[in-house]
């Protein structure tokens, strides 16, 4: 119950409702609880997964137009981590992210289109190997709980989209490494409430 | 085990001996080039990778078809012609031999289980084989190093067993036509 209350908070916040919260609010994603993950598959045998571990995040709430709630995202993409570390390296190179010529990948929404009362549509622009194509991410709210902080609430939502990685340049060894590349990320945003009547 | 010797190795045995011949010979030769490639060719690492685990886990098998077979029926006596001390000697050559291909496939499972890089063993290509643990960077070290040293040694013992055959062979005993075809 105390959940959903919660979700219909941010509903509201997002919505321009009744919580009374700040307007044009601007958030940092909390890089510390979030991942910035993806998967390719292999031969529809067996997929490999793999993150990003440095991203910086910023979300500005519109409340009174909440499709034009902003989501602007910069990933360092020499941050790539995977549990092999030779394929890290690999995704390093040249017919990979390119991290020498590209070091930021960026995602800048357009359009935040909600879908339901805890999932949102994330229209936006990637810019990938300087390559830009838009994209559409599908965000669910998993999670709110109140931070410990006065004010405060923690917001934890799990992002996924899928993109082709050839649009972006990056068409290396196809046979064996799908050309989907499924997103998941788990972002968390701390946000301004003001204490709940119940 | 029956009290008296066969007169020589059954068809079973023959053909389970130079299918392990052929199948190790061979998962040895690709092992070279499939940790070789480099990682722009992927594809066929991976391909030579399952080939080789396949070939691993069918010598593993026959090895306990032999094992079973050898067992219950036993193995024909050795060679008049052969000295004592050679007998003894080629004795152990076996007995290493059968631990080798027991050990060397089991290793590799567990290289393969503990490598950083977690690609599922899939038999055939086809068929998952779970892995028993995940991946471990130390295990991995050390197992890899010791599948490989002793897979050499597998390959080794089986070339002085082979030249010994041939050996023997040409000094006219029928220790290789025995095992290449079935004694009157």
């Amino acid at each position: 119950m105390r959940r959903a209350v919660a979700m219909l908070g941010l509903l509201a916040l997002l919505l321009g409702g009744g919580v009374p919260a700040r307007a044009g609010e601007t958030y940092d994603i909390d890089q510390t609880y979030g991942d910035i993950g993806f998967k390719v598959h292999h031969l529809g045998l067996f997929s490999s997964a793999g993150t990003f571990r440095r991203f910086t995040g910023r979300i500005t709430i519109d409340q009174t137009h909440p499709e034009n709630t902003r989501v602007a995202v910069v990933i360092r993409t020499a941050s790539v981590a995977m549990d092999w570390e030779n394929a890290a390296s690999m995704l390093r190179s040249a017919p990979y992210f390119d991290v020498a010529r590209y070091p930021d990948a960026r995602f800048t929404s357009t359009r935040v289109i909600p879908r339901g009362p805890d999932r949102y549509d994330v229209e936006g622009l990637l810019e990938l190997r300087g390559v830009t194509h838009s994209l559409v991410l599908h965000a669910a709210l998993v999670g709110q709980r109140p931070s410990g902080v006065a004010g405060q609430e923690i917001a934890d939502f799990v992002v996924t989209g899928r993109l082709r990685r050839s649009m972006f340049g990056m068409t290396a060894d196809p046979a064996f490494i799908s050309d989907a590349v499924d997103l998941r990320i788990d972002a968390r945003l701390r946000l301004y409430v003001a204490a709940r009547a119940g | 085990m029956l009290a008296e010797a066969p007169a020589g190795w059954s068809r079973a045995q023959r053909r389970l001996h130079w299918w392990s011949a052929g199948l190790i010979l061979g998962g040895f030769a690709i092992a070279w080039p499939m940790v070789a490639l480099p990682l722009d060719q992927l594809l066929a690492k991976f391909l030579l990778y399952q080939a080789h685990k396949t070939i691993g886990l069918t010598v593993l098998a026959l090895l306990l078809w032999r094992g079973a077979l050898r067992l219950r029926r036993g193995r024909p006596a050795w060679d008049a012609g052969l000295p004592p001390g050679q007998a003894r000697l080629a004795g152990a050559v076996h007995l290493a031999l059968y631990a080798l291909m027991l050990v060397v496939p089991v290793l590799g499972y567990f290289t393969a289980a503990t490598a950083p890089a977690q690609v599922p063993t899939l038999f055939l290509l086809v068929i998952p084989v779970p892995h028993a643990v995940g991946a471990d960077p130390a295990a991995f070290g050390v197992l890899r190093v010791v599948h490989r040293a002793l897979a050499i040694l597998l390959v080794a013992l089986a070339a002085g067993h082979a030249a010994m055959a041939v050996h023997h062979h040409r000094k006219g005993l029928p220790i290789l036509a025995r095992m290449w075809r079935a004694t009157p």
